[in-house]
């Protein structure tokens, strides 16, 4: 305690002190969000959820989902209302609203949109010698290209004929991530230019960090989206690595974005109390994406790219699950997991939910852990 | 050698009777219709039996249909309704790599010739199964023709028609008297058997000479006769190059 200096301690008991707001507020108005879900039948549907074909999820329909707006809302109102800072909460937080909202039109088209289907590369193909109509053909070659990206978007991800499809998301998440990597490099400027390694020190890549950084956004926000799958498994996992990255980011001399980060390892906290086992309410896209992104752009903006696999290792676990399990379906034909993404492959091979939850949840905490001690060199 | 190796026996059990709740014969499923293209290999009639019994399961799960309060009859059902089966040359790929990895210590793949650009072979190497049809084992370069009194396990029967071949893996091959017996197995679809009747089965050819298709064929106590459904341009016995003595 002695070495700290009086501001020092000061920061810290703020930043903590704003987490504890941030729980608080958000238990407080957790069941009125909830109510408010349940009347308007923002809940969950087997029609377009395979897993819950799963007998011990069968309980899960009608669940409402969009819970994550309890933390993007306490974590937009908390940091415009006390933690407004141009330089360094603007963008993070536009970044997770635009993420969010992308997250919200996805769920709410999954519950009470419908089926929207795409043409096909040879059907698109066909349209263009045969329409009748010349600037329809003029159209449909303008826009073959934007066509081959949309079928080859399906790749990347299963589309169950509802919500946003996985082109619109790419595209969308893409203008996150670009936004990202605009006020990372150009607007903070000379420090934020270099990528820092651990034990290395600063390596310049010059513009290459502009893709790098808009790779890492939308990597990590559709990791944290591919693991928002059982109750509580997202939510007990986010916390540790905000809270990890609130500690850095005081660390680091950061005070804005380490309120910024223990505001929504607060808001997590309260959210995670409803969601587990039971749940009372399920994240949803609005807010898997939304703080995937915010985790990321704030692992990033306190120059800690390095260490985000480990600061979020569960969720790029995850997601590399499903790439593993795509790249053996098409090269080698077979399975490699029973099921994508992971914690499904660990469920069907008969691990209760609440074990698999609890042992990803001790996994995760392990590698924070690790990160937190390699970020600090 | 007299029969087949116990793990190719293992896999040809594997597939008369999927290991998956009461267990079912495999059914036929040929993906010239499906045309499911960079699939599972277990959805385009190449699986191994443990890739089929494990989509089968998942598909289960997906339907919610528990598959082990079914019979015999119904999961065979529900496998060919969810498109779920092998076809002759996947059946004969399988069985044949077993085969070879116990009295060659090598993959069936290692010894076969598959024709095709770098980059295809190399994706082929990944996904031989699925390259393997009855032309190619039917290649020079990949077998040679034998006759019946020189037949072997682990040779294979093969009939070829422009526009569609078959074969057929020898289990076991004795002498009767001046006849010649072997004993078949494959996956077929005879047009009798229906929808839901077709799969994989055992059955003998009774040969008085070389002419395979002057035998006497017999699945279960059925005469058979491929020249009833087409016409066989060429029908011989044949030898893999993986197991010919060197």
């Amino acid at each position: 305690m002695t070495d700290f200096l009086p501001s020092q301690i000061q920061s810290l008991t703020d930043i903590i002190g704003f987490g504890v707001i941030a729980a608080v507020i958000s238990i407080l108005w957790a069941p009125l969000l909830i109510r408010f879900l349940y009347h308007f039948r923002i809940t969950r549907r087997s029609e377009y959820d395979a897993t819950l074909a799963i007998e011990s999820r069968k309980d899960k329909v009608n669940t409402p989902v969009m819970g994550g707006i309890l933390v993007i809302l306490t974590v937009a109102a908390l940091t415009l209302a006390f933690n407004w800072e141009r330089r360094f909460t603007w963008v993070p937080i536009g970044v997770m609203l635009i993420s969010a909202l992308l997250g919200g039109i996805d769920d709410l088209l999954n519950i009470f949109g419908t089926e929207r289907r795409s043409r096909s590369v040879s059907q698109t193909m066909t349209l263009i010698r045969v329409h009748r109509d010349w600037k329809m053909r003029l159209w449909l070659v303008v826009t073959f290209p934007w066509a081959l990206f949309k079928r080859a978007s399906l790749w990347l991800g299963s589309h169950p004929g509802k919500g946003v499809h996985v082109h619109e998301k790419l595209l969308l998440q893409f203008i996150a991530g670009a936004a990202s990597a605009w006020w990372i490099y150009w607007k903070l400027a000379e420090n934020w230019q270099e990528l820092y390694i651990p034990f290395f020190g600063l390596i310049s890549i010059g513009i290459l960090i502009v893709p790098l950084i808009i790779l890492v956004v939308m990597f990590t926000a559709n990791a944290v989206n591919i693991s928002d799958g059982m109750d509580g498994l997202a939510g007990g996992m986010l916390i540790p690595a905000f809270g990890a990255l609130a500690f850095l980011s005081w660390i680091a001399g950061f005070n804005e974005l380490a309120i910024l980060n223990s505001v929504t390892a607060g808001s997590l906290i309260s959210y995670t109390y409803f969601n587990i086992k039971p749940a009372r309410f399920q994240m949803g896209d609005v807010g898997s994406l939304g703080l995937g992104s915010l985790l990321a752009i704030n692992a990033l903006v306190i120059n800690q790219m390095a260490i985000l696999p480990l600061i979020a290792f569960m969720f790029y676990a995850e997601a590399v699950s499903v790439l593993i399990q795509v790249a053996g379906r098409t090269l080698l034909g077979r399975r490699i997991f029973r099921m994508a993404p992971i914690h499904h492959h660990f469920e069907l091979k008969g691990w209760s939910e609440e074990k698999t939850i609890m042992r990803f949840w001790v996994v995760h905490l392990g590698f924070v852990l690790v990160g937190v001690w390699v970020g600090l060199h | 050698m007299n029969e087949l190796s116990k793990e190719a026996h293992g896999v040809i059990e594997s597939y008369l009777r999927l290991p998956i709740g009461a267990g079912a014969v495999t059914p036929y499923f040929n993906n010239r219709r499906a045309k499911i293209r960079a699939g599972l290999r277990a959805l385009i009639g190449k699986g191994s039996p443990k890739e089929i019994a494990d989509e089968a399961r998942i598909i289960a799960l997906r339907e919610k249909v528990d598959v082990k309060s079914l019979d015999s009859a119904t999961l065979k059902r529900f496998l060919v309704d969810k498109g779920l089966g092998i076809d002759c040359s996947g059946f004969a790929y399988h069985v044949l790599d077993a085969e070879s990895r116990v009295r060659n210590s090598k993959p069936l793949k290692s010894y076969l010739a598959l024709k095709l650009s770098p980059l295809r072979s190399l994706l082929a190497r990944l996904r031989t199964a699925e390259q393997v049809s009855v032309a190619v084992l039917a290649r020079d370069d990949n077998s040679s023709p034998v006759r019946a009194k020189d037949a072997q396990p682990g040779d294979i029967v093969t009939l070829l028609n422009p526009e569609y071949n078959h074969v057929l893996v020898i289990e076991s091959s004795e002498k009767t008297g001046k006849n010649i017996v072997l004993r078949y197995v494959h996956s077929y679809a005879w047009p009798h058997e229906g929808v839901y009747g077709h799969g994989v089965r055992r059955g003998t050819i009774t040969l008085a000479g070389d002419d395979i298709m002057r035998g006497i064929w017999d699945e279960s106590g059925t005469p058979v006769d491929f020249e009833k459904i087409r016409h066989i341009e060429r029908a011989e016995i044949r030898r893999l190059r993986a197991f010919q003595k060197r």
